[in-house]
């Protein structure tokens, strides 16, 4: 069970990183909001 | 209410080791962009429901999304703006569908020039709060362009078998453009510029 538990949590991590570096250098992504992108992230991206 | 769902997802990972410390803040943004997308798409998909038009809302949201990627435009400053522009120009898409009785080729082909000219001269609008880098505004100019032509095409393509999403597409192109020339107009001069000035709102 907590094998489980640990493996959504690292799903869930994973779909959160993947979707940042996913929208980092875009223009824009999705909707008409854009919440401000870390400067970390794009030093990670490289 | 995002940013605090996105925090709080954040934090929850972070207590249970599942995400580095130092990366919280890439997690947070990641979050936030995953569950404001989710809310664009159940906007699309519950006014599809409500307008009887769920493929074509679907449509849109793609031709959207990714025209969007590459050209930017206009973003409001809370996220219950975003989604009431999003909905509003949806609404208005919706409306335009039902209520248009004459789609004129000229005007298809009218729609998709403009809209590829305006990729061309503005694309892409960078934002304050996610600024682009020189090299990459080049490739999401030609992106811009290529995608442009490429749904001008598939638009042109589907008048002569199914005209309304012909229309779908072209209102999709319009959207982003019109989204663009607004931030043109509001911003008055050179908005790679002004956007370069970076400040301390945590949003855009």
């Amino acid at each position: 069970m907590k094998n489980v538990k640990k493996s959504i949590l690292n799903l869930l991590a994973k779909a959160g990183l993947e979707s940042a570096l996913k929208a980092a250098g875009a223009a824009s992504f999705f909707g008409y909001h854009q919440p401000k992108e870390p400067i970390i992230l794009k030093s990670i991206k490289k | 209410m995002i940013t605090s769902l996105a925090q709080y997802i954040a934090s929850f990972l972070l207590k249970n080791n599942a995400i580095d410390g130092k990366k919280l803040d890439i997690y947070i943004y990641g979050f936030e962009i995953i569950i404001s997308g989710m809310v664009s798409i159940f906007i699309a998909l519950m006014l599809g429901i409500i307008f009887s038009q769920f493929i074509e809302c679907i449509t849109f949201l793609v031709v959207f999304v990714f025209m969007r990627k590459c050209c930017g435009g206009y973003h409001a400053d809370t996220y219950l703006k975003c989604n009431s522009v999003f909905a509003i120009n949806l609404i208005i898409v919706m409306m335009i569908l039902k209520l248009l009785l004459n789609y004129p080729l000229y005007m298809s082909l009218a729609i998709s020039i403009f809209c590829v000219i305006i990729y061309a001269l503005y694309a892409p609008i960078e934002n304050k709060y996610k600024p682009i880098k020189k090299e990459a505004r080049k490739k999401h100019k030609i992106t811009a362009i290529i995608l442009g032509i490429l749904f001008s095409i598939i638009s042109f393509v589907l008048y002569f078998k199914i005209t309304k999403y012909s229309i779908v597409i072209d209102t999709a192109l319009l959207s982003v453009a019109l989204s663009m020339i607004i931030v043109k107009i509001k911003e008055g001069g050179d908005t790679n510029e002004e956007c370069k000035e970076i400040n301390t709102k945590s949003s855009c």
